[in-house]
């Protein structure tokens, strides 16, 4: 467990002297801004602030040959696998940490005419896309590398957008009664909620199962 | 005497190449220098070493365990140092060091704060601005710090001036001769081995050609010179490997120094050959064959 932690903080330090936290915070701030008008894109923004930085990890791995190092120390190899996940999913919970509070600033400040904040049905919404999202990355990560993945993931995100749009195009259109309206008026069961995340959850352990079946075949 | 690492019969395919039946052991204490030239195999057995690549088949046993079965108990046992650091740059050498210390049971902090200082090291020093040589001797101290009773080197002095190598040699020679402490040191700068190596071990085309004791490499291979006219005595057929002709006349490697030396008197000369031209001449001699 400790060798874990290790790790994770290992993909949040790589972060430390670069300005690559900028842009994801910013993110996080214009996912509390949009909130009002479009609730989808607002997930979606909060998706790419984690794979921003997923990515840019990942990245640093393979410009620095990292994973050689790594892997010559006393590290289980399905460790290092799980941490990629457990990171991913610690940059949702501070993204959308930073999301909350910027929302709550800019209502309490009366800006942008924003009146809407995140509700718990989003945050499940966006705990499901982004679970989801890194449920397909990381499996075609592991088999392809950082250079092969890169734009296969890039488009994958693309279509994550298009398929939040057409969500709340949809919500809209069929009213207050279907479930995709509920979520973004923040409407939605309790019960229907944790089936999605813990449905979500799932999917994670088995993609993070399938990883670590991947890894094990490959070669430096 | 105990095998810190034993190689038997190691083969791993490539489309292209093949490391083939690959052998050797190194003993408790020793310094072992894996010779030959580029794409011979060198790192090929390194990354088997270090089951960074599966083996198609033989086994690899460091301190007596499978290197696959016992991974992890063997890593706490194995220290590393690579061509290039595989750390990352963006980060300070107390950074990084606080990333590795915790994956290692035995880390000695104050063991690592001595290296830094013998080494020359500033621990706030950002690794992209350090040189190769920095670059190296601050994989050196993290390979010591952890009681490591093997050291693997992969290409250590490659990209440095001479000054830092014979620098680098001289604090390894110290440092791990003191310590009782095994190296495997690839190489293909094969002088660099002249001055620490007990055992040389050569590989060529993924197949080792010899794993001796580096005084026996040296007494076995002689350098024979000789006229033109040599080349056509029937005499030193077969006992020639990798002849190379010149206007003045031939140069070439035996094992048959004392016989060609009797047959053919004044003929020849006969010199002692480095490292440098055993590995030049065995590779000429299996192109020429």
């Amino acid at each position: 467990m400790s060798k874990l932690i290790h790790l994770v903080r290992r993909d949040l330090m790589v972060h430390k002297r670069e300005r690559s936290l900028v842009v994801p915070a910013l993110l996080c701030v214009a996912a509390a801004i949009f909130l009002e008008s479009t609730p989808g894109f607002a997930v979606g923004l909060i998706t790419t602030v984690v794979y921003h930085v997923v990515v840019y990890t990942n990245a640093y791995d393979f410009k620095y040959n990292v994973q050689l190092g790594y892997r010559s120390l006393p590290i289980p190899r399905a460790s290092l696998i799980v941490s990629r996940y457990l990171s991913a999913l610690l940059i949702f919970i501070l993204s959308t940490a930073i999301s909350i509070l910027a929302s709550a600033a800019v209502r309490t400040a009366g800006l942008f005419n924003v009146t809407r904040g995140w509700t718990l049905s989003l945050v499940a919404l966006a705990f499901c896309t982004v679970g989801l999202y890194f449920s397909v990355y990381f499996p075609i990560y592991f088999r392809l590398g950082y250079m092969k993945s890169r734009w296969a993931t890039y488009f994958l995100l693309l279509s994550l957008y298009t398929g939040l749009g057409a969500l709340q195009g949809l919500g809209a259109q069929v009213g207050g009664g279907a479930v995709t309206a509920q979520i973004f008026s923040g409407a939605v069961d309790a019960p229907v909620l944790a089936a999605a995340v813990l449905g979500t959850s799932a999917v994670l352990a088995l993609s993070m199962f399938v990883s670590i079946k991947i890894d094990q075949g490959r070669e430096l | 005497m105990e095998a810190v690492l034993r190689l038997e019969g190691v083969t791993k395919h490539y489309p292209g190449f093949t490391l083939q039946d690959v052998s050797f052991r190194l003993e408790r204490g020793f310094v072992m220098g894996l010779i030959g030239p580029n794409g011979a195999g060198k790192s090929t057995t390194i990354k088997l070493i270090m089951n960074l690549i599966k083996r198609d088949g033989g086994i690899i046993e460091l301190f007596g365990l499978d290197n696959v079965k016992h991974e992890l108990a063997v890593k706490e046992r194995v220290g590393f140092v690579y061509d290039t650091i595989p750390y990352y740059g963006m980060l300070t050498i107390a950074e990084m060091k606080s990333l590795i210390a915790p994956f290692y049971r035995r880390w000695d902090e104050n063991l690592f704060r001595r290296y830094l200082k013998e080494f020359d090291l500033n621990p706030h020093q950002v690794i992209d601005n350090m040189s190769r040589g920095m670059k190296t001797k601050f994989q050196l101290a993290v390979a010591l710090s952890h009681d490591a009773e093997l050291i693997i080197m992969d290409e250590p002095t490659s990209g440095l001036d001479p000054v830092f190598r014979s620098e680098l040699l001289d604090i390894l020679y110290d440092v791990i001769t003191d310590a009782g402490k095994s190296v495997l040191f690839s190489t293909h700068i094969t002088t660099d081995l002249e001055k620490i190596a007990d055992y040389i071990t050569f590989i060529n085309q993924g197949q080792v050609v010899f794993s001796l004791p580096k005084d026996d490499v040296l007494e076995r291979y002689v350098l024979v010179k000789g006229g033109p006219e040599v080349l056509n005595d029937p005499r030193v057929k077969g006992h020639l490997i990798g002849v190379r002709r010149g206007q003045m006349g031939f140069s070439a490697l035996t094992t048959e120094a004392d016989a060609l030396e009797r047959q053919l008197g004044d003929a020849v000369t006969l010199e002692r050959a480095s490292l440098d031209d055993i590995m030049v001449f065995l590779v000429r001699g299996e192109r020429n064959v």
